[in-house]
C-alpha cells in the first residue's frame, strides 16, 4: 500500500485555494478527497463560497482575495489532520441507479476493440459502482470511474460534433452521461432517459461529485 | 419567452432590497427593442457566485470594470444586469423613458440622431434609436439602463451562459425583434465614484498593455523555461479567443518540446479558475475566461491577478500583451 503523499496547499489565483491530495485517479485517493470535502464543509470557513472536489484535489473558492491566506492556513491544518469523517463515509454517500438501454452507436465497435461480446461489455459496465470524481465539461456532466480494465479504450480519433443528450459513453478509465447535446469524443454504448441537469430543480445537477453511480441494463426498443 | 411570472410584474433587476424604488414607465416588459444585433449580444451581470461543483462556470461580464462603471453612471448597483455587445454594429430602439450609459469598448454611437458620448449618463426618450458601430477600441462594450435588464435570475444570476443555454434572454444571444424588460429604477446611489473616476477606470482597462500574473498549481512542476518565456516577451492574442478562453501565441519551439504533453489518463484534471493560464500540448497558452471550463486538463503555468482579467478580455485579436510576474 502506497503511503499517501503530504497534502499540498496552493493558491489558485487570488480568489481560490487548491488542496492536492495526490496525482492519480483511483478510489483510494478519491475517498480521501471525499473525506476532506466533508471536513471542510463541517468547518464552514469564513469567506468560502464553494468547495469543489475533482479526482485527487479539492478547491475552495472565495468571494475576494482578502481571505485567501486565512483559508490556505485553515485548509493546510484541516488537510493534515486525521479524518474523523472517514467512518461516516459509507453510509452518507448517495448512490444513483441509472437505467440504461445499451444500444449505443459504438457498442459493437467497443465490443470488437475489447475482444468481448456485446453482452459481456454490458455486463462489465453495469456490474460496478462508480465514483463521481468530478463535474465539468458542461453542467451536470459527471466523470465516473474507474472502468473495468478490459473496457478501457482511447477516445475516438474524430470526436462527434453532436452527441445526443442522455448518451452513456466510455473513454479511458472513465464513463459518463452527456446531459446535453454537445460535441464529444467518447464511445457511445447506451442511452438513458434520466435528466442529468435541469436548472429549475432545487438540485439542478442529478449527480454531485462524491456521489456513487450504478448503471442498470433495461430492455426494449 | 420569458416566464410569465416575470414579464408582467415590475421585476427589480437590481436585486437590491434597500432604498425606495419607482417605475419609470407604465410597463417595463418591452423597454428596449433589438432592431439589429451584433454577432454576440448577451445579457451579463456579475455571474453565478456558486455552481462550479455542478460544472457551471461563473459567466458574467468579460469586463466587470466596465459593467460596474456603466451601472454606476445610471444609478444602478454595480452588478446589475446589462447588455454586453461584441463583434459588430447594431441598433436598439428605446421604448420607455430611461437613463443609458455606454462603456467598456469604444464605438461610433448616436442616440436619437445625435452623437452619444462614451462613459456618460444619457437621457433617452421613447422612440429614440441607439446606433452603435463595431467596437473601435477594445472588444466588449456595455450598455447599462436604469433599473437593469429584468430577465429572471437563473441559479443566482441573470448572466447568459450560452453553452448550456442558461440565464439571460432564453439562454441565447439577442437577435432582431427581441424586447427586453427593464427593472425598477433604484434611487439609492450605491457607487460614489465620480463619472470622471469611472471613465478613468474603464480607460485603464482598455489602454493597459500588460497584466500581472502569479504562480499557479503546476508552475513548479513545469520546466522553468515555461515561466521565464511567459513573462519574457509580449504574447499575441489569437482570433480564436472568446468568452470561454483567450488563446495566446505559442511559446518558442524549444520550450514547446520541454513542456510535458498532458496525458489525461496519467494526470488528473484539477479545479480551475478564471484567469488560469494553461499550457496546451502544442505550447499555446490558453487563459480561462468567465465562460471557461471549471476543470482544467492542461498544466496551469500561471494565473492572472484577479483585477487584470478584464485587461486581457479587452485586447482584440492581433494585439500584444505582456505578462508581469507579481
Amino acid at each position: 500500500m502506497q503511503v499517501p503523499a503530504e497534502p499540498q496547499v496552493m493558491a489558485l489565483g487570488d480568489e481560490a485555494v487548491l488542496v492536492r491530495l495526490g496525482t492519480s485517479v483511483d478510489s483510494t485517493t478519491f475517498s480521501r478527497v471525499r473525506d476532506l470535502v466533508h471536513t471542510l464543509e463541517t468547518a464552514s470557513l469564513p469567506g468560502v463560497l464553494e468547495i469543489v472536489p475533482a479526482y485527487a484535489s479539492v478547491a475552495l473558492y472565495m468571494s475576494d482575495a482578502s481571505t485567501r491566506q486565512a483559508v490556505m492556513d485553515a485548509a493546510r491544518f484541516l488537510a493534515g489532520a486525521p479524518s474523523e469523517a472517514a467512518t461516516a463515509d459509507a453510509t452518507s454517500v448517495t448512490t444513483h441507479v441509472i437505467p440504461v438501454r445499451y444500444d449505443g452507436a459504438d457498442l459493437e465497435s467497443v465490443a470488437e476493440a475489447c475482444d468481448l461480446t456485446v453482452s459481456e461489455v454490458v455486463r462489465r459496465h453495469s456490474s460496478r459502482t462508480y465514483d463521481a470524481f468530478a463535474l465539468g465539461f458542461v453542467p451536470g456532466f459527471a466523470y465516473l470511474g474507474v472502468l473495468d480494465e478490459s473496457l478501457r479504450l482511447p477516445r475516438r480519433p474524430q470526436p462527434r460534433t453532436r452527441v445526443p443528450a442522455g448518451s452513456v459513453a466510455i473513454a479511458g478509465a472513465q464513463t459518463a452521461i452527456y446531459p446535453f447535446e454537445t460535441p464529444g469524443g467518447w464511445h457511445l454504448i447506451g442511452r438513458t432517459a434520466v435528466s442529468l441537469f435541469d436548472a429549475s430543480r432545487a438540485r439542478p445537477a442529478l449527480i454531485a461529485a462524491g456521489d456513487r453511480v450504478r448503471f442498470m441494463s433495461i430492455d426494449g426498443a | 419567452m420569458i416566464p410569465s411570472s416575470h414579464t408582467g410584474s415590475m421585476h427589480n433587476a437590481t436585486g437590491s432590497r434597500t432604498g425606495s424604488t419607482r417605475p419609470l414607465g407604465s410597463s417595463a416588459a418591452g423597454a428596449l427593442e433589438v432592431v439589429s444585433a451584433p454577432p454576440l449580444l448577451t445579457i451579463q451581470d456579475d455571474g453565478r457566485p456558486t455552481g462550479r461543483s455542478m460544472g457551471i462556470p461563473r459567466s458574467g461580464a468579460m469586463d466587470p470594470v466596465a459593467l460596474h462603471a456603466t451601472n454606476a453612471l445610471v444609478g444602478n448597483p454595480s452588478g446589475t444586469a446589462a447588455l454586453e455587445w461584441a463583434g459588430g454594429g447594431g441598433r436598439l430602439r428605446v421604448r420607455r423613458p430611461m437613463l443609458i450609459a455606454i462603456g467598456g469598448a469604444h464605438a461610433e454611437m448616436t442616440l436619437g440622431g445625435n452623437p452619444a458620448p462614451w462613459g456618460v449618463m444619457l437621457r433617452a426618450r421613447p422612440g429614440d434609436l441607439l446606433d452603435i458601430s463595431a467596437p473601435t477600441w477594445g472588444r466588449w462594450l456595455y450598455i447599462a439602463i436604469s433599473g437593469g435588464i429584468a430577465v429572471p435570475e437563473v441559479l443566482g444570476a441573470r448572466a447568459t451562459y450560452l453553452p448550456a443555454r442558461l440565464g439571460g434572454f432564453e439562454g441565447r444571444t439577442l437577435v432582431r425583434g427581441d424586447l427586453l424588460p427593464a427593472g425598477l429604477t433604484n434611487t439609492q446611489l450605491p457607487d460614489t465614484r465620480s463619472a470622471f473616476d469611472l471613465r478613468e477606470a474603464m480607460t485603464d482597462v482598455l489602454a493597459r498593455q500588460h497584466v500581472h500574473v502569479m504562480e499557479a498549481p503546476a508552475t513548479s512542476s513545469l520546466p522553468s523555461e515555461c515561466w521565464t518565456q511567459l513573462v519574457a516577451r509580449p504574447l499575441t492574442v489569437l482570433p480564436e479567443s472568446d468568452r470561454m478562453g483567450t488563446r495566446l501565441s505559442m511559446l518558442s519551439d524549444s520550450n514547446r518540446a520541454a513542456a510535458p504533453a498532458p496525458d489525461d489518463s496519467a494526470r488528473p484534471s484539477e479545479p480551475a479558475c478564471i484567469g488560469l493560464v494553461q499550457l496546451t500540448s502544442n505550447g499555446q497558452p490558453l487563459v480561462i475566461m468567465p465562460d471557461g471550463p471549471t476543470l482544467g486538463g492542461y498544466p496551469a503555468v500561471a494565473c492572472l491577478r484577479a483585477g487584470d482579467v478584464p485587461v486581457l478580455a479587452q485586447r482584440t485579436p492581433g494585439e500584444r500583451v505582456r505578462f508581469i510576474a507579481r
